[in-house]
């Protein structure tokens, strides 16, 4: 026979609990009020003297001051830029916290920034201090910069009301409209970097002066890295070409003499087939788009001037695949297309006789480029706008 | 037996995924890409034939001893010592099962969320919680369990649905480049959870209708495999294999790539909530089975004074048996498989054997 449940030995049972969970609204050992930490927005990581690694972070204290930051037209959040330097980035990080008055925290940063000098010396720690500690967020765009990446931080001086950090990020966030400018996160950067027969790319940001003379960071090509250690730069078509083969084009403008198209959508397949021991690629890309700008000389109302732009913007976008892939080739030896991975994946055999020789065999194998742009829509107005003039006397 | 105990075919489907899911979905992903690499989605899948195995025996035995629970007809089978001790190694194992499960999730909240408190501090709070629901009994239990369950498995499918559109089936090929002998080397993993549907051997006596056993340990067997099945696919396609073997907790870590729009992201809370919720659950069902069968071996009729022994010795196993983390993970991928097979398919096919060759047959109750 079993037990009844004994009822709870009463009172005593219950204020026993009373007690105990009075312990707990405290709350939990290890919190962090807002009120305690200053958030990392952004942080850019540069080789120092004597093979020193210096962390420099923009820090935001959010409505610093008794008020806190739910107070409207409370303090402003003030920011500020500090950096470490260290053996270590973990090393630095922990110095940079006893700088602050406040705990830095970084799940909110937004992008980590390498200085070149540190990407050619390999970003190897620096992804594994991101991945392995638990604030960071796999998120981050990693984006590298020619010269000192903490220079940036402290000479932009374009549009004052952002916080450096801020304003790259709103950068970052509008680079689709052009696709001038291939971005990778963290975690597209490991998952390249840990891919057989596969090359990591990551952002490429620059200050660029405007016309007030304002220094205005920019993101802009792509930086090719091989392994962890940056090869070389793309320029801003090169990286479009790039980013045709990798599907990231979202919208751009293909300029040409009769015209300029605006992308809707583009796909790319890669095809691998083995011909003679090696393997010969296919990059097929299928382009639709609409038209952003038609001069006076084309008459699209006859299919062949269509046709005639759609052949030439072909030809372009092929041209750009080709100088990327030419300059990924002959001069970086670096597979950013990654297709030493798509001959694992259809042909593991032959990739497991090439693999070990895969960079050099990369700069001398056979890309076949296929490109097929369709016009199909026209915008607000379907013929040229001069071409509906009324014919002068 | 308590005739007033009573759980539903339905209830006993439940139990037996929060057994087995309780942890596997969790654990599981980032182990099998890890032993099976690419080729770690196939593994749950092939597990789903080892958990039928051990749910049939189990239902085998509870046919032919109805209203008996392992520790009883191993008595009656092989006598009241051998019978006896073997029950009590069961209990044993069992209690040793739920004191690992206590650690995963104690190591888990340690080192990704609170890293300041002391893991005792977590692993006492889900055995006190289990202990309390294991000393009410299995009906208790499983009713809670109905509470909880839907409840996780709805936003356990939602955090897969929310990484489905990330994930890059390129990463599970080339298909079966090692050979499928490397994809069943994985399959040890899911299979040291799945076979954990053999705690059925405890559990069966209280199902109210002994013909549904069958139907339901199915039920709950599919719906892993598919579940676990989904759950690596995603996981490891959207971190890429090596980065999901690479993961303390895989599953985990995929949860920080979830982002909707600028301002729907940080779903990681989902994943700490559901691990602590049922790791509490499988931990009070494991301390019901290990108090169970340590009773009915002794020869007691009322597990209930065991309870508390079993959670205290749990809780202290937990903390001790592990020197760091690395330790536990290579417990998960090399004996996890032997101790969880042996108990639950070695032990029971063997009494098995042993019953039709000496044909001895259990009083009907």
């Amino acid at each position: 026979m079993k037990l009844q449940p004994k009822r709870p030995a009463g009172t005593a049972a219950i204020v026993l609990l009373w007690i105990g969970l009075q312990l707990l609204l405290a709350g939990c050992w290890s919190r962090w009020e807002l009120t305690d930490i200053a958030l990392v927005t952004a942080c850019a990581v540069d080789l120092a003297e004597d093979d020193l690694i210096e962390v420099t972070v923009v820090l935001e204290h959010p409505g610093h001051g008794a008020g806190g930051g739910m107070e409207s037209g409370g303090k402003p959040t003030m920011v500020i830029i500090d950096s470490a330097k260290a053996t270590s980035i973990h090393g630095a990080v922990t110095k940079l916290a006893t700088h602050s008055s406040k705990k830095p925290y970084w799940s909110h940063a937004s992008f980590v920034l390498i200085g070149e000098e540190m990407a050619r010396h390999g970003i190897g720690p620096v992804l594994d201090w991101l991945d392995r500690d638990r604030e960071p967020r796999r998120l981050m765009w990693l984006l590298v910069t020619p010269g000192k990446a903490k220079d940036i931080f402290i000479r932009t001086t374009a549009e004052p009301a952002f916080s450096p950090a801020d304003l790259i990020t709103h950068t970052i966030r509008m680079r689709d409209e052009a696709s001038l400018a291939l971005i990778s996160n963290v975690h597209q950067f490991s998952k390249a970097l840990a891919t057989p027969g596969c090359d990591p790319v990551a952002g490429r940001l620059e200050l660029t002066p405007g016309p007030d003379g304002a220094l205005r960071p920019v993101v802009v090509g792509a930086a090719v890295f091989r392994g962890d250690k940056l090869s070389g730069w793309l320029s801003p078509y090169e990286a479009r070409g790039l980013m045709w083969a990798q599907n990231k084009v979202k919208g751009s403008a293909i300029e040409l003499p009769l015209a300029t198209l605006e992308i809707d959508s583009s796909r790319c397949m890669v095809r691998v087939v083995r011909e003679s021991g090696r393997p010969c690629f296919t990059i097929e890309v299928k382009i639709n788009a609409h038209l952003g700008e038609l001069s006076a000389a084309a008459d699209v109302s006859r299919r062949e001037v269509l046709d005639q732009i759609e052949q030439q913007a072909a030809e372009v976008v092929k041209t750009e695949i080709a100088t990327a892939l030419q300059r990924c080739q002959k001069e970086y030896a670096a597979d950013a297309f990654c297709l030493g991975n798509e001959v694992h994946k259809h042909l593991p055999s032959l990739w497991h006789s090439i693999q070990g020789e895969w960079h050099a065999l990369f700069s001398t194998v056979k890309v076949n480029i296929d490109v097929t742009v369709r016009v199909s829509r026209f915008g607000t107005i379907v013929r040229a706008l001069l071409q509906t003039m009324a014919p002068t006397q | 037996m308590s005739p007033e105990e009573n759980v539903s075919p339905y209830q006993l489907t439940l139990l037996l995924i929060t057994v087995v899911g309780g942890s596997a979905f969790f654990m599981l992903p980032g182990g099998a890409a890890k032993l099976a690499e690419r080729d770690a989605w196939l593994t749950p899948i092939i597990a789903t034939f080892p958990g039928a195995v051990a749910a049939r025996i189990a239902i085998a035995l509870a046919h032919r001893y109805p209203g008996q629970t392992f520790a009883r007809y191993s008595r009656e089978i092989l006598g009241k010592y051998a019978g006896g001790a073997l029950g009590f190694l069961l209990s044993l194992l069992t209690l040793h099962v739920s004191s690992v499960v206590l650690r995963e999730v104690g190591e888990f909240l340690v080192s990704q969320i609170m890293p300041e408190t002391p893991i005792a501090a977590f692993v006492s709070c889900v055995a006190f919680a289990a202990g309390y629901a294991a000393w009410h009994g299995l009906e208790v239990i499983a009713r809670v369990n109905e509470l909880v369950l839907p409840a996780g498995v709805f936003s356990g499918l939602l955090f897969l649905v929310l990484l489905l559109p990330q994930v890059d089936f390129g990463v599970f090929l080339p298909f079966l480049e090692e050979g499928l002998l490397r994809a069943i080397y994985g399959a040890t993993l899911p299979t040291a959870f799945r076979v954990q549907l053999g705690v059925l051997c405890v559990l069966a006596p209280q199902v109210s209708q002994q013909a549904s056993l069958l139907k339901a340990a199915g039920a709950a067997n599919l719906f892993l495999g598919a579940i676990l099945t989904l759950t690596v696919v995603v996981v490891v396609g959207v971190l890429g294999t090596a980065a999901a073997a690479n993961a303390s907790f895989a599953t985990f870590k995929s949860s920080e790539l979830i982002r909707y729009g600028e301002f729907f992201e940080r779903l990681d809370a989902i994943i700490m909530v559901l691990w602590i919720l049922l790791s509490a659950l499988k931990t009070s069902i494991l301390y019901y089975c290990s108090s169970v069968l340590a009773a009915h071996s002794l020869g007691l009729s009322n597990f209930r004074p065991l309870v508390w022994p079993v959670a205290v010795l749990s809780t202290t196993l937990s903390l001790l048996q592990f020197k760091d983390f690395l330790s536990l993970l290579k417990f998960m991928e090399r004996i996890a498989f032997v101790e969880t097979a042996t108990m639950f398919v070695v032990l029971p096919a063997l009494l098995l054997l042993v019953e039709s060759v000496l044909g001895k047959r259990g009083k009907p109750h």
